[in-house]
């Protein structure tokens, strides 16, 4: 704490101009950082306001923005806006957030670039999970009524955490170094994918189809009940990191720096990688399996803005906020009134999306 | 901590705070357990669905909207095809294939709106916009039915259409009589039941006659878009009905891929029934083992014969018995001993009522006869 004492200002250099433009090039930098992230933050606001006039073309956009700016939840439209749109929108918000943040965290711990949720093969045990559920657990007969709404995201995030547990263990057994993670998660989630391909064979063309439709990914089924309490969640774990983003900036130098400023390196892997793996299966148990996201947020952020986490991690949330809520509204409309599944316009785009920025970087 | 990470808390908290506010106050107003809808002249009454959900419905119903596998069919069944405001994506589609889907031929639904498929905005909304008293769905997740429920504020009961579930399954009584509940049509459903347990019974009394149960093999079954010859099944209910023996082993109620002609030369059937729906897809692989499977008993001797498609968008349960009936006469003509176009025709009025439908038109429109061999 440093109250209202002045702050004392050391100099490492001798050049007294030179500290100058140095310093000056720093603060122009920052300010060019917080510009971006505040214009992102607008952007999110802007999709906000125009998703329901684009969601409902037969009706007149004045109405719609009135329903919307006086939250009516009375009138036919402000039903649309409020109980169908909004709750869709924000479910899809916050699922790109927690999504990008979290692989943010994973790609600055592991000190893997595709770290990601989906390549960490969480979003397999998910998948796997959830296929389990619908092929024995939701007859309606037993788990019907108390448990009906929960079984399939409760199997799904146990399944996530399974894997992450699996992950986990087989680094500290086989003592393999965090970036050879990446390594066991695509073992894992090669593992889930055969189960969920074992499970497609013998289930019935019903069952098959509820599967299917989990797997691609949609934000459809959110509702402000469940927004709610992921937002939490997404909070929750995303103050954390940004509380622990001077550590992630250590940890990106390498782990034998920050152990040298006071890192206890492990302790946060563990904890980061489970917190943030914690985040991303709340997610994928509740809207299935989302792909490039969170692969694509952070590279897309860190393209902007560099690596320093005290910018990184909120610029993550933003660009994959942004990301999500955009494909929704697309695969919303782009082929109406059949949906696309968002998640399968994430994997279409987020694909060629991912090798262009590469390639980009690489000529970089 | 520092004064950022005071400020970031800071908004952080302000955010929570403001989102919470705006999602509890929606909240507040639809729930997530909505209140019956506004069209409520009767009054209300709670009914059980297939999958244990308690559902509050309207007394009388007369707007319903159908959606997924199933559905459709057993509204057509009640004979409610005139209440049906709004049916999904694919029972509106025009695929050719729909022609294999006897309650769309035996009703006219092209004037229906189209929802979609209920999982996204637009699809709730335009359900919204039929003012459907009540959903009819077979979706298999309890989350999926309540998520439709919440965002329509419409009661979503739910049906099984589950691939396994033949006509005499306890779960395809169960269907029939919670639509009859729900459309307040207990003697249509109880008139339905009846006449499916006289075809039942007759069947099964021409089959306590056969001695010799020939080997037959059923071919082109379709199991989510799968199809072709290999695609069979060791649980096939008309050749039960029929009196004859299936050459393929039970493996579970689905179809199943026996993948290479050998399994087949190994079966040894005397006689071949292929789905008609899937007839060429079938034919094209016949062609491309031909010189092998000429060898087979049934093909050797032209024992091989077309079947009403047993699936399209679920099972046509209907043709699990117009079917059997073919299969009967087919094989054992001295005990299956009837009119058979007279019994298809039979099948068709107790499943359609208030139909002109006959199985003539259903030939006509598919382009096949039983008389005509497959290959």
């Amino acid at each position: 704490m440093t109250g209202n004492m002045p702050m004392k200002v050391y100099r490492i250099y001798d050049d007294e101009s030179s500290e100058g433009e140095s310093e000056k090039k720093y603060r122009e930098g920052s300010r060019k950082k917080v510009r971006w992230i505040v214009l992102f933050a607008l952007l999110t606001v802007a999709i906000m306001i125009l998703t329901p006039v684009i969601n409902n073309p037969g009706y007149n956009p004045v109405d719609i923005l009135k329903a919307f700016f006086t939250l009516d939840t009375t009138s036919k439209v402000g039903t649309y806006v409020w109980q169908v749109d909004m709750p869709i929108f924000f479910g899809a918000l916050i699922a790109g957030a927690a999504l990008s943040v979290a692989g943010a965290v994973m790609q600055c711990i592991l000190r893997n670039p595709l770290a990601s949720p989906y390549t960490l093969g969480l979003s397999n045990a998910a998948a796997f999970g959830a296929a389990l559920s619908m092929m024995f657990f939701t007859d309606g007969m037993v788990f019907s009524g108390v448990f009906g709404d929960y079984i399939t995201p409760i199997f799904a995030f146990v399944f996530a955490m399974v894997a992450t547990l699996i992950i986990m263990l087989l680094t500290k057994v086989t003592r393999v170094s965090s970036e050879t993670m990446v390594l066991a998660g695509i073992a894992v989630s090669a593992i889930f994918s055969a189960g969920i391909t074992l499970m497609q064979y013998i289930a019935d063309p019903v069952q098959l189809s509820s599967i299917v439709t989990w797997m691609f990914g949609s934000v459809s089924n959110a509702s402000w009940y469940w927004d709610l309490v992921l937002f939490n969640a997404l909070l929750l774990v995303s103050v954390y990191f940004f509380a622990r983003r001077w550590d992630m900036n250590a940890m990106n130098t390498g782990n034998d720096v920050a152990k040298g400023v006071g890192v206890n390196t492990e302790r946060f892997l563990m904890i980061g990688l489970v917190l943030s793996a914690a985040l991303a299966a709340l997610i994928v148990s509740r809207f299935g399996v989302i792909a490039f996201v969170g692969l694509l947020g952070p590279h897309m952020a860190r393209m902007l803005i560099g690596d320093d986490h005290r910018y990184l991690i909120p610029m993550s949330i933003l660009f994959g906020a942004v990301i999500m809520t955009l494909a929704n509204l697309v695969a919303t409309n782009i082929v109406a009134p059949v949906g696309l599944p968002v998640g399968l316009l994430t994997a279409l785009l987020g694909g060629p999306v991912f090798i262009y920025l590469l390639i980009r970087r690489y000529r970089a | 901590m520092d004064k950022g990470s005071k400020t970031v808390l800071a908004v952080a908290v302000l955010c929570l705070l403001v989102v919470d506010c705006i999602a509890i106050y929606p909240l507040l107003d639809n729930g997530s357990d909505p209140e019956p809808g506004p069209y409520d002249p009767s009054g209300f009454r709670d009914i059980t669905d297939i999958r244990g959900r308690v559902v509050t419905i309207p007394n009388e119903i007369d707007r319903v909207v159908c959606v997924a596998a199933g559905s459709l069919r057993l509204m057509s069944y009640m004979g409610a095809s005139d209440l049906v405001v709004g049916i999904d994506h694919s029972d509106s589609s025009k695929d050719p294939r729909n022609g294999y889907a006897t309650y769309l031929l035996a009703y006219d639904y092209s004037g229906v709106p189209n929802i979609g498929d209920a999982s996204n905005e637009t699809s709730y909304k335009a359900i919204i916009e039929t003012g459907a008293q009540v959903i009819i769905a077979s979706k298999v997740s309890v989350d999926d039915l309540n998520t439709i429920q919440n965002m329509t504020g419409i009661p979503v009961v739910a049906i099984d259409a589950g691939g396994d579930v033949t006509i005499t399954d306890d779960r395809f009584r169960e269907n029939i009589e919670l639509m009859g509940k729900v459309l307040n049509r207990q003697d249509r459903a109880k008139a339905l039941l009846d006449a499916v347990d006289g075809f039942i019974a007759e069947l099964a009394s021409y089959s306590a006659t056969v001695s010799d149960k020939a080997k037959s093999y059923v071919g082109g079954l379709t199991y989510y878009k799968q199809s072709g010859l290999y695609m069979t099944s060791g649980n096939f209910l008309p050749f039960d009905l029929a009196g004859v023996k299936n050459v393929m082993p039970y493996m579970s109620g689905l179809p199943y891929n026996i993948e290479i002609a050998s399994r087949l030369i190994e079966a040894g059937p005397s006689y071949i029934f292929m789905d008609s729906m899937t007839r060429v897809a079938s034919y094209n692989q016949y062609l491309e083992n031909k010189a092998v499977l000429d060898a087979v008993p049934a093909i050797k001797e032209g024992k091989d014969y077309l079947l009403f498609a047993s699936k399209y968008y679920g099972t046509n349960w209907e043709t699990e018995i117009m079917n059997a009936y073919i299969i009967g006469q087919v094989v054992n003509p001295d005990s299956y001993s009837y009119n058979l176009r007279e019994k298809l025709n039979a099948v068709l009025d107790s499943f359609f009522p208030g139909s002109d439908l006959s199985v003539k038109d259903i030939y006509n429109m598919q382009g096949w006869t039983p008389e005509e061999g497959w290959l």
